[in-house]
């Protein structure tokens, strides 16, 4: 095999923690991200051997991680049922209250946006994709990623202001 | 700093404290553990489908699960022809199954008739070509034009059934939607003895559900004629709807002892997307007969990467 194939398990190690804390973004809850992460690879497992270009498959991680994260939402909002538990650790004597409080800021009012909003910003800006890698990843053009980036970022950052 | 920074790094301290523990090793254990762990059964084992209380069943090929036989109902003096859709389980997760069907109905009436046999079909012991909907689940459709309601009666219907996971409730949707529009529309509005809601079998729906990307909903091979059980002359045409690397794919036409007794290939008229398809054979003899289309194996020979589609005929 060519050495600059990806593997699974090169996959696995080198991106499943970033790809927990990116499904964490989108759904404000440590659990849910690391099921929903876990069953994209699983789901990766099952087309490994048919998979054409394995290069492409990180690609696919994200958008299966993304179209995943907004089944887990909008199924939580049929059974109104929305976590208000931080992500992370148990708060701990390590993290101070006020550190906690910051992140957590920032995950409700990602949380606020909307849903293509959200997802455009944390693929930009946490996974640093570029404008054609979020248009292929969420299945849209590269002038609405733009248009929701620029949305989302205005947004954001009024929300974290007012925190401030 | 700017605001991009800014944002970046808001996003990246969110999360610096999320320390997932990685759980590699669930995910390389055996097929047999995965979440669709019938899938790889099926591959081996005989795939037996129970349609409309008829038994089917039919010996799988080198592949993933073979789609079902179609089912037969019984012929009635105002027949009419319909595509009703099913659930089917391929080696990409469910799939919808388009099966051309000649059923009791009128031509104002085909969607209530495609609708009706979507929700008739009973769960078969091998978890292939099942409908989650509940038993007893009856639908009322109406309108036309573009939007059509599918009024469902029955109990159960807004909870996920045991076994069943997201993607098979989605897949029962989108069955109800594609038998839905067949005749007409292409909007489906789902409610319950009258009333909006919001989930079916655990699924979140709304207003105005259209079908979904064939590529994400349908199977990779289907053959759309001739029809399971057929009778043809002993030169034939072949057509249905195929997604193939290069557009590839083979097919072959085996006696029931597994002779092969023709065989070739043929291409999708576009690759790597569903796209119609269509070949003669010719010169067969006389007999009963296994036509099998499958899709190239772009897997070096592992043989995991087939997808077929087969039927019985009969050449007179």
């Amino acid at each position: 095999m060519d050495p600059e194939t990806p593997t699974l398990e090169g996959l696995y190690a080198g991106h499943f923690t970033a790809l927990v804390r990116l499904a964490t973004l989108l759904l404000r809850d440590q659990g849910e991200a690391e099921q929903v992460v876990q069953d994209a690879f699983l789901d990766l497992h099952q087309r490994w051997a048919r998979l054409r270009e394995p290069e492409k498959a990180l690609g696919y991680l994200h958008t299966s991680v993304v179209n995943r994260s907004r089944s887990v939402l909008r199924h939580r909002k049929v059974v109104a049922r929305r976590p208000d538990t931080a992500p992370g650790d148990a708060p701990g004597a390590d993290v101070e209250v006020d550190t906690r409080a910051r992140r957590d800021v920032v995950l409700k009012a990602l949380a606020e946006l909307p849903e293509r909003q959200r997802e455009v910003l944390v693929l930009r800006y946490y996974r640093d994709l570029s404008e054609a890698q979020i248009a292929a990843t969420l299945g849209i053009s590269p002038g609405s990623v733009k248009t929701h980036a620029s949305r989302g970022a205005a947004a954001l950052r009024s929300t974290l202001e007012e925190h401030r | 700093m700017n605001d991009e920074e800014l944002t970046r790094k808001a996003l990246h301290d969110a999360v610096s404290d999320v320390h997932p523990e990685h759980r590699f090793a669930e995910i390389g254990e055996p097929r047999g553990r995965s979440r669709w762990p019938l899938v790889a059964l099926a591959s081996a084992a005989a795939v037996v489908v129970v349609i409309g209380g008829v038994l089917f069943a039919q010996r799988g090929g080198p592949g993933p699960a073979t789609p079902a036989a179609n089912p037969t109902v019984a012929k009635a003096d105002q027949a009419v022809d319909v595509t009703v859709y099913f659930i089917h389980k391929t080696a990409y997760g469910p799939r919808i199954y388009p099966v051309d069907e000649t059923l009791t109905g009128s031509e104002s009436t085909k969607a209530q008739t495609a609708v009706n046999a979507a929700l008739s079909i009973k769960p078969d012991i091998a978890g292939n070509s099942a409908s989650p909907f509940p038993a007893g689940t009856e639908a009322k459709v109406t309108g036309r034009a573009d939007d059509v309601t599918v009024d469902l009666h029955g109990t159960g219907l807004t909870d996920q059934p045991a076994g069943y996971d997201a993607d098979n409730g989605a897949m029962a949707i989108q069955a109800l939607v594609w038998s839905a529009t067949e005749q007409a529309g292409d909007k489906v509005t789902f409610t319950i003895d009258g009333k909006p809601t919001d989930t079916l079998l655990g699924e979140p729906v709304t207003a105005g559900m259209t079908r979904g990307n064939p590529e994400d909903t349908l199977p990779r091979v289907v053959i759309s004629s001739p029809r399971q059980g057929a009778t043809v002359d002993g030169t034939f045409t072949v057509s249905g709807q195929g997604s193939a690397f290069e557009a590839n794919l083979v097919w072959s036409l085996r006696t029931p002892e597994g002779n092969v007794v023709k065989q070739g290939h043929t291409t999708a008229k576009e690759c790597c997307k569903l796209a119609p398809f269509s070949f003669d054979v010719t010169g067969v003899p006389a007999g009963t007969y296994t036509l099998d289309v499958n899709t190239t194996d772009e897997s070096d020979g592992e043989g995991i990467g087939v997808e077929k589609d087969s039927r019985q005929i009969t050449v007179k």
